[in-house]
C-alpha cells in the first residue's frame, strides 16, 4: 500500500480490497462447483452430472486459480497492448 | 497411535497445509533454523491440544461448538498479543509494531489446530497430531520453495510467472499428498 496515504484513503483501499477478495473468493467457489457438481445452487441436493470431479478437491482449487489468474493477466496484457 | 497411523496424519498435516501453506519465508533467510522448526512443532502442539481441550471441556458442555472458530481466532490472537507484549517488556520487540511474518505464522497455527484439534480426543493425540501437522507444513513450504527456486530457471510463460505458477506447483504438491494419503496411509487404521 502506498506511504503517502492518509488514514481515510487507507480505509476505502482496504473496504475496495476486502470486497475484491470476497468476489474472488466467490467466483472461484461457483467455477469449482460447476466444474464438480455440473450446477451452481445453493440447494446441496441438486445433483447434476459432474464435469471435473477434481475441481472439488483444494488440489483443483490451487490449479483452477493458477489457470484463472494466468488467464486474467494475459487477458490485461493483451488490452494493454490493443489499446496503447 | 501406532508409527503407520502417525505417518498417516503426517501425510494428512502436509495435504492439509499446502492449502494453506503459501507463506514465503521471511526476508533474508533463505534456509529454516532448527530452533524455528522444534518451536514451530512445539506451538503447534500446544494450539492443537488446547484447541481440542477448549471445544471438549468448555464448549461443548454449553452447547456452544458452533462458536469453536470464534472463540479459538480470540484465544490464538490474545496469546499472539501476549507473546508480543512479553518480547518488547524484554526489549526485544516492539508490541505495536506489525509484524506481518509472525502475524501468517498465528494464521498457520489457527489452521493447524482446527484441523488437528478436531480430530483427537485424547491429549497424547492432539499433541501429536499438531506437531504432525505442522511438520507437513514446513515441508510442504520447503518443498514449494525448491520448486519456485527451480522454475525461476526454466522459461515459464509470462502470464504464468509469480502468483500463477505457485498456485499451479502448490496444487501439483497437493495432489502428491493426496495420492499418499488415498492410495497408501490410509491402508493402516493407526
Amino acid at each position: 500500500m502506498p506511504l503517502g496515504m492518509d488514514d481515510r484513503e487507507r480505509a476505502i483501499e482496504n473496504v475496495i480490497r476486502g470486497l475484491g477478495y470476497a468476489f474472488s473468493i466467490m467466483l472461484i467457489g461457483a467455477v469449482r462447483e460447476f466444474l464438480s457438481s455440473g450446477i451452481i445452487s445453493i440447494n446441496s441436493k441438486a445433483t447434476a452430472t459432474s464435469l471435473l470431479p477434481i475441481a472439488a478437491q483444494p488440489v483443483g482449487a490451487f490449479i483452477i486459480i493458477g489457470l484463472v489468474a494466468a488467464g486474467f493477466r494475459a487477458v490485461m496484457r493483451a488490452t494493454k497492448r490493443t489499446y496503447s | 497411535m501406532s508409527i503407520f497411523g502417525l505417518a498417516f496424519y503426517f501425510a494428512l498435516g502436509g495435504n492439509m497445509l499446502v492449502q494453506w501453506g503459501l507463506l514465503p519465508p521471511p526476508k533474508g533467510s533463505t534456509k529454516t533454523s532448527p530452533t524455528f522448526v522444534v518451536l514451530f512443532l512445539l506451538a503447534s502442539a500446544v494450539a492443537a491440544t488446547v484447541d481440542g481441550l477448549m471445544f471438549r471441556f468448555v464448549l461443548a458442555p454449553l452447547g456452544l461448538e458452533s462458536l469453536a472458530p470464534v472463540v479459538f481466532v480470540l484465544f490464538l490472537f490474545s496469546a499472539y498479543l501476549a507473546f508480543r507484549a512479553f518480547l518488547s517488556i524484554a526489549g526485544t520487540a516492539d508490541a505495536f509494531h506489525y509484524d506481518e511474518h509472525s502475524f501468517q505464522l498465528t494464521l498457520v497455527l489457527y489452521a493447524v489446530s482446527m484441523v488437528a484439534g478436531g480430530r483427537f480426543s485424547s491429549v497424547w493425540l492432539l499433541l501429536g497430531g499438531g506437531a504432525a501437522a505442522a511438520f507437513g507444513y514446513l515441508a510442504a513450504t520447503r518443498f514449494l520453495d525448491d520448486i519456485m527456486d527451480r522454475l525461476d530457471l526454466e522459461p515459464v510463460p509470462l502470464p504464468f510467472r509469480g502468483a500463477p505458477i505457485r498456485f499451479i506447483s502448490a496444487g501439483l504438491i497437493a495432489l502428491a499428498f493426496a495420492g499418499v494419503d488415498a492410495g497408501f496411509f490410509s491402508k493402516f487404521p493407526g
